[in-house]
């Protein structure tokens, strides 16, 4: 059932884009959010995303992710945007493109009867429109479904080619230069760690707490509304208890070992940059800046 | 209840990164009635096979039926899944844990009132369930909240919450895992008690093999998720080396007559309990020789014996 959450899917591999270090995927994801906000002004240029696509595509297809597996993560995510695209479409003002409408809908001999109040009319003219598709409304809706789909494609890239020790890791690394505004970079960093390792468990605790009580008739994917959601919390009375009781003897087993943060934790699993790492970030920030500028 | 298992084979995450098969070609029938109890180191795929008894799995390939429905069938959704999951009630692991209501009352209530029962009958059922986890069901006492109890009554207050479905089999995953003595033969007096009564048709999990020898009258010992041995736990048990290759323990009592039978005694106990056991000993002409029971070798001499 809760297969589906886009939470530690890391799928483990060897590939080239399996061993940048976490830092460099990081920051490229980074620079094409920005990349992107700055390409959204420039009306109807493509380049940058076609660009920023054939990035990402390169790298799932050298990491060999499977096809299907992406496809069932992003069509939800494209389902939503289908249905927020009208309303975009209709109500961004702008340059018009074409104006649809008005429509006129005529009735005849209409008699609505409503308790005590009475209409009867031999003629009904009822206005729809006109709905005005603008160009900036079309830009908008065709810039961000690609923005956020690119950057969908590009965090499951990087949460499915990176562990997640590597990633609080490269965090803690990038925010490293935050510590001399005394920010707790390194406590940060442990929390992170800390919480990933607690998410399949917590997932696994759900599982068991949503079959316990289908074994006693609660049943999540039927009924009303109302009834769903008054299972909702009575899953998540037990499920809040049960973390908070983990918290506590998790907190009072790292006490007694003497853990915690001083001074700077040295880091296991995220090395050095490398050569790779250095030609992925030149190549991404050339490409996407001549995107940017020509194209 | 009948239970049949059919060549069941169930792989978690099919056709998915992580794929792994837990079950593999298992069949077992379990009679009506029964008390079986399925044995397996951790992982052997025990709690997954339970979990299809009352349709919360459905089978990759093979088929389970309990009676005549056949769970994961097109027949066994909504409204037939609902009523076999009332007629077999599954109890998991550490079910204290997954007590969730503000009262004891509201807890065992869970499930009656899931069945659409009226406010009367379930009054009548949670107070029936209490009584039948020999609690004391006063007023006050349901008011309280049900982490206020000790972890033993606490078992016992979440068992209730699954009998008070009033089911026909009882699955019970590990029921005495962490429970200390006095807890433990308390559930097991109550399991009885329940099976005497309502002639409920119980399935334990568990990896306590002393608790299989005592309670159980059928045994299936799962290994890697298949099913390895079957039989009754008096014809299985005497096997010590097959038992041990499967990574269990046997029971003490087990190992103990399987030593003195090595040593020329020959001890054929009803099944491996204490008492069994030592009628056993009394019996057997060996110990009739032996001079240190001469004239004594009556039922007196059990305590001794043990």
């Amino acid at each position: 059932m809760l297969n589906n959450l886009p939470i530690g899917v890391y799928v483990a591999g060897k590939s080239p884009v399996h061993r940048l270090r976490a830092r460099t995927k990081l920051i490229t994801l980074t620079w094409l959010a920005a990349v992107f906000f700055a390409a959204n002004h420039k009306q109807f240029h493509y380049g940058v995303y076609v660009v920023s696509f054939a990035v990402l595509a390169l790298a799932l297809a050298i990491a060999r992710v499977d096809i299907r597996f992406i496809w069932r993560r992003m069509r939800w995510l494209i389902f939503l945007l289908a249905i927020g695209i009208p309303f975009s479409l209709m109500f961004t003002p702008g340059v018009t493109w074409k104006s649809i409408g008005p429509l006129i809908l005529t009735f005849h001999h209409v008699h609505i009867a409503l308790g005590p109040l009475r209409v009867a009319r031999e003629l009904l003219r009822v206005t729809v429109g006109p709905v005005v598709v603008t160009y900036d409304g079309i830009w908008f809706v065709i810039s961000f479904s690609a923005i956020f789909l690119l950057l969908y494609l590009g965090s499951m890239t990087l949460t499915m080619t990176t562990t997640p020790v590597a990633l609080a890791e490269g965090m803690v690394q990038l925010l490293r230069p935050l510590r001399r505004l005394r920010l707790p970079v390194d406590e940060f960093g442990l929390m992170v760690l800390v919480a990933l390792r607690f998410i399949p468990v917590l997932i696994q605790e759900t599982e068991q707490m949503v079959k316990a009580q289908a074994s006693r008739g609660a049943d999540l994917t039927t009924g009303s509304p109302v009834a769903r959601i008054r299972g909702v919390t009575l899953l998540l009375v037990p499920l809040v208890q049960g973390a908070l009781r983990r918290a506590q003897s998790l907190a009072a087993a790292l006490e007694s070992r003497g853990y915690g943060v001083t001074g700077e934790a040295t880091l296991l699993h995220e090395g050095p940059m490398r050569l790779a790492d250095w030609s992925v970030l030149a190549g991404v920030v050339a490409l996407t800046t001549l995107a940017y500028f020509f194209a | 209840m009948t239970i049949l298992v059919e060549n069941l084979t169930h792989i978690y995450n099919k056709g998915a990164p992580g794929e792994r098969a837990a079950l593999r070609d298992i069949s077992l029938r379990i009679e009506d009635g029964a008390f079986a109890a399925i044995v397996g180191v951790t992982g052997s795929g025990k709690s997954t096979l339970v979990q299809h008894f009352n349709g919360l799995l459905r089978p990759t390939t093979g088929r389970v039926l309990m009676d005549d429905l056949e769970v994961g069938s097109r027949e066994a959704r909504g409204p037939a899944l609902r009523a076999l999951r009332q007629r077999v009630a599954l109890l998991f692991q550490f079910p204290e844990a997954q007590l969730f209501a503000r009262t004891i009352f509201d807890d065992v209530a869970f499930g009656p009132r899931q069945l659409g029962l009226t406010e009367t009958e379930v009054r009548e059922r949670v107070v029936g369930a209490i009584e039948a986890v020999a609690l004391t069901p006063d007023d006050a006492w349901l008011r309280r909240s049900p982490f206020a109890l000790s972890g033993g009554q606490r078992r016992r207050v979440a068992l209730a919450g699954v009998l008070a479905m009033r089911p026909r089999v009882l699955v019970l995953d590990e029921p005495s895992a962490g429970l200390d003595a006095e807890a433990r033969d308390e559930i097991y007096a109550r399991l009885r008690a329940l099976r005497e009564r309502d002639g409920l048709t119980i399935v334990i999990v568990s990896h306590d093999m002393g608790e299989v020898a005592r309670m159980a009258d059928s045994m299936y010992v799962l290994a890697s998720g298949q099913l390895r041995l079957a039989g009754t736990p008096q014809e299985l048990f005497r096997q010590t080396d097959l038992i041990a290759e499967c990574g269990l323990l046997p029971p003490p009592l087990a190992e103990f007559v399987a030593l003195a039978n090595a040593h020329g005694f020959d001890l054929h106990p009803e099944s491996f309990g204490p008492a069994e056991v030592a009628a056993s000993v009394l019996a057997s002409p060996a110990t009739r020789r032996a001079p240190l029971l001469n004239g004594n070798g009556t039922t007196g001499g059990a305590g001794n014996a043990e």
